[in-house]
């Protein structure tokens, strides 16, 4: 056994507004340099759709993340030997046109064009040529389904399903589906490099591109099944999200975590055994990858657990953030978050919390008629599960649980106030902390549903308190890294881990 | 003139092929690459460079047999004279043509492609180009000549690497075979300041570790 430290995120889909707040602060802080226009670290997709880059999730068409061979993982793209006689070229690699060709205007002749009897007018400009293009293809093309019902079918989250049907107006569903790099715990793109440029991180598990290694063999990118290693056209080296590591550094959530103002986004620390990851990637069957991952997590308020973390050499603060660690909640203990595409056999540390959605018509409002909900169960299962309906529907069930519980405990709070049952919560009543209320009857029925799913009305609470009221310390619970370990200011090493020097 | 082509030229393109990678290698490391392309034209890159790259690595291989292992050793291994000749000439026959196929894949498609045009610097031209004429140039004789030049130029190039260079003998060589080795060398000299350093960063130790690579902040080693 072997304990290590990652930093992990969890969204929380239910929220996601798609507002693409998270997207530009990103954007603004790493991706600006010429060559890397195309590259969005972090992305909002609108799902069903196709993505960025367009069917990013077929690995048939693209042959990312990992199979197993033999009982051991193997590069789906081919073993070391196939991998490094095709060097020269990759008929993998999505190509531009695949991401979209960055586009500019110069707005600048909107203010400095000379009188005339029509307005002065500006089209787009390639980012790459200058030169006058079309667009055909964007960073976020299927906004709010736009185009949906053409690109919609190629979407392979609809394995085993009518997609025509759900792609029609009076069925069709929408949520959208943030992305960055998922700094997996068995990446393919650090496995596919093969000058060794890219690295996980001892400390924390961020995956970072090391500039001054890379030799432009482009090998990550076809390899990350989720397309987050991008080439600078520019520099010809690749460019991935480095999980905003000099935040990190200093106990600050990454920029697009801390700017969503749909508050989704959850960052802390898991502790896992690094002696267990391969094996659990080597999972043959694609449904069972989750649980095998869970079981790579350890629990680290478990005192045996701890004193080996901190034995192996795990600094006190990581593990006082593990304890703490929303991640460690919303993914081991109450399962509420799942990884995207476990299939993929990267182990993400991304999560993401299904989204609920209105009954359609003909359900009945019953707390278990997850059947009926308009994004069908199926899509999610395809999306967070490898087709496994099992897990989305107890995540789901649990939310469900957690709202019935809360509100009723809230009505019975309110009738006991000398409120009519149905009124809302007044201003002072979410300012103060909601769950003081202790000599209030428990709402029995709620408690019941909640016990059959293995939940405490203790448990309901600390979900309403991280999920609905989403504080910012209990989102994000990021230790800080001691000075003197490794020592060094970040604008030296800047270099060494993720940027190219001439940033900096 | 002779002296001056090859007698000092060969030493002037290898010292700035060493001193230049050195220089290189300390200098601009993060600039030490492959400059891929493979982004903004696959189809034709993978015609292009597989073809190129294939025939270029074996060319490669011909030539290090050719010029720099001793003809006593070949003997030896009853490669020389005659068969040397005629196997090193079957081989360009068929090399010759793929590498220039090859190259000229390439060349077109940075030329025509306005993307991979935009990402272009002159050296990546200066370069096709002149792996272009090597092709004509080394061709040329593969087809063309019946006489057996290469155990002069062999000689040639020995005396070169052993540092007993005897230009003279270079003076009754054809003027195509003249003009191969002097572009060859030209290429050399290229090498350090241009794309082609990415041979030298072979990646062999893939083999030897493991998938994931764990490494300590700020660990630069
Ligand atoms: C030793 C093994 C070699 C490997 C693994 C290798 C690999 C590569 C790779 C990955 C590219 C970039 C292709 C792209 O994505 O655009 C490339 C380009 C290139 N290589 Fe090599 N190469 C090797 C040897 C050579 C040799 C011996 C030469 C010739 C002297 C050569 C000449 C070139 C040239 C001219 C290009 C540029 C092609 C273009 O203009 O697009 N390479 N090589
Ligand atoms: S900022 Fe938050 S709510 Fe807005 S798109 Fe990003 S993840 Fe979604
Ligand atoms: S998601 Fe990130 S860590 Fe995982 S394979 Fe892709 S680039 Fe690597």
């Amino acid at each position: 056994m072997k304990i290590k430290a990652q930093m992990a995120m969890v969204m929380n889909l239910d929220k996601c507004l798609a507002c693409h707040t998270c997207t530009i602060p990103c954007k603004n802080a790493w991706t600006t340099p010429a060559g890397s226009e195309y590259i969005w670290f972090n992305n909002v997709e609108t799902k069903p759709g196709i993505g960025y880059p367009k069917q990013w999730e077929n690995q048939e068409r693209y042959h990312g993340g990992w199979t197993v061979k033999n009982g051991k993982p193997e590069l789906r793209a081919g073993g070391k030997m196939k991998k490094f006689l095709s060097l020269f070229a990759q008929p993998d690699l999505p190509d531009i046109k695949d991401y979209y060709e960055p586009w500019n205007y110069n707005y600048r002749y909107l203010t400095t064009a000379p009188d005339s009897k029509v307005q002065p007018a500006v089209g787009p400009r390639s980012a790459i040529t200058g030169e006058p293009m079309k667009v055909e293809w964007g960073p976020n093309w299927e906004d709010d389904l736009a185009g949906a019902n053409v690109t919609g079918l190629e979407d392979v989250n609809f394995r085993g399903m009518e997609a025509k049907a759900y792609l029609q107006y009076k069925s069709v569903f929408m949520f959208h589906l943030p992305r960055i790099c998922e700094h997996c715990l068995h990446p393919a793109c650090v496995a596919s490099c093969p000058s060794g440029a890219l690295y996980k991180r001892d400390e924390d598990g961020i995956v970072l591109a090391d500039q001054s290694r890379c030799r432009s063999w482009r090998m990550c990118m076809t390899a990350c099944p989720y397309k987050k290693v991008y080439l600078n056209w520019k520099t010809h080296r690749s460019e991935k999200c480095i999980f905003c590591y000099p935040r990190i550094e200093a106990g600050e959530p990454t920029l697009c975590a801390q700017s969503c103002p749909g508050r989704i986004r959850y960052v802390g620390v898991m502790l896992y055994d690094a002696d267990k990851v391969r094996e659990a990637a080597a999972c043959a069957d694609p449904a069972k990858v989750y649980e095998a991952q869970l079981s790579v997590f350890v629990d680290p308020n478990d005192p045996e657990m701890e004193k080996q973390a901190l034995a192996d050499g795990i600094p006190y603060q990581f593990v006082d953030a593990a304890k703490r660690s929303p991640i460690h909640k919303l993914v081991s203990k109450w399962r509420l978050a799942l990884p995207l595409h476990p299939e993929f056999r990267t182990l993400p540390m991304v999560w993401y919390i299904p989204p609920l959605s209105p009954l359609v018509a003909g359900g009945v409002a019953a707390a278990s008629d997850l059947d009926n909900m308009r994004i069908p169960l199926r899509y999610l299962a395809n999306l967070l599960a490898a087709g496994d309906e099992t897990p989305v529907r107890e995540a789901l069930h649990k939310l469900m649980a957690m709202r019935a519980f809360i509100r009723e405990e809230r009505f019975a709070k309110n009738a006991a106030a000398g409120q009519t049952g149905n009124e809302p919560g007044t201003q002072d009543d979410f300012a103060a902390d909601p769950f003081v209320a202790d000599n209030v009857g428990q709402p029995d029925a709620a408690t019941d549903g909640l016990a059959a799913l293995g939940l405490t009305p203790a448990d309901a609470r600390a979900m309403y308190r991280l999920l609905a009221i989403a504080r910012f310390e209990d989102r994000f619970v990021v230790p800080t890294v001691r000075r003197e370990i490794g020592g060094g200011d970040l604008q030296t090493f800047k270099g060494c881990a993720g940027f190219p020097e001439e940033i900096s | 003139m002779d002296l001056l082509l090859f007698g000092v030229y060969p030493y002037v393109c290898l010292t700035l092929f060493t001193a230049g990678l050195i220089f290189r290698y300390v200098a601009t490391p993060g600039e030490w690459n492959a400059r891929s392309s493979n982004l903004f034209a696959k189809k034709s890159l993978v015609a292009g460079s597989f073809l190129f790259h294939y025939a270029i690595i074996f060319t490669f291989f011909g030539h290090v047999v050719g010029l720099l292992v001793p003809v006593a050793l070949l003997r030896m291994a009853d490669f020389a004279g005659q068969v040397h000749f005629e196997v090193a000439t079957m081989c360009g026959r068929i090399l010759a043509p793929c590498v220039f196929a090859g190259a000229g894949i390439l060349l077109l498609r940075r030329l025509c492609n306005r993307n991979v045009w935009a990402s272009t610097v002159p050296m990546d031209i200066v370069v096709l180009v002149f792996i272009l004429l090597q092709a004509c140039t080394g061709g040329y004789q593969d087809f063309t000549a019946h006489e057996d030049v290469l155990p002069i130029i062999g000689a040639w190039a020995r005396g070169i690497v052993t540092c007993q260079p005897d230009p003279a003998l270079m003076r009754g060589v054809p003027w195509f075979m003249q003009m191969h080795v002097i572009c060859g060398l030209a290429i050399f000299a290229m090498v350090p300041f241009s794309r082609l350093v990415h041979f030298f960063s072979l990646p062999l130790t893939w083999f030897a570790r493991p998938f994931i690579v764990y490494r300590r902040r700020y660990d630069n080693a």
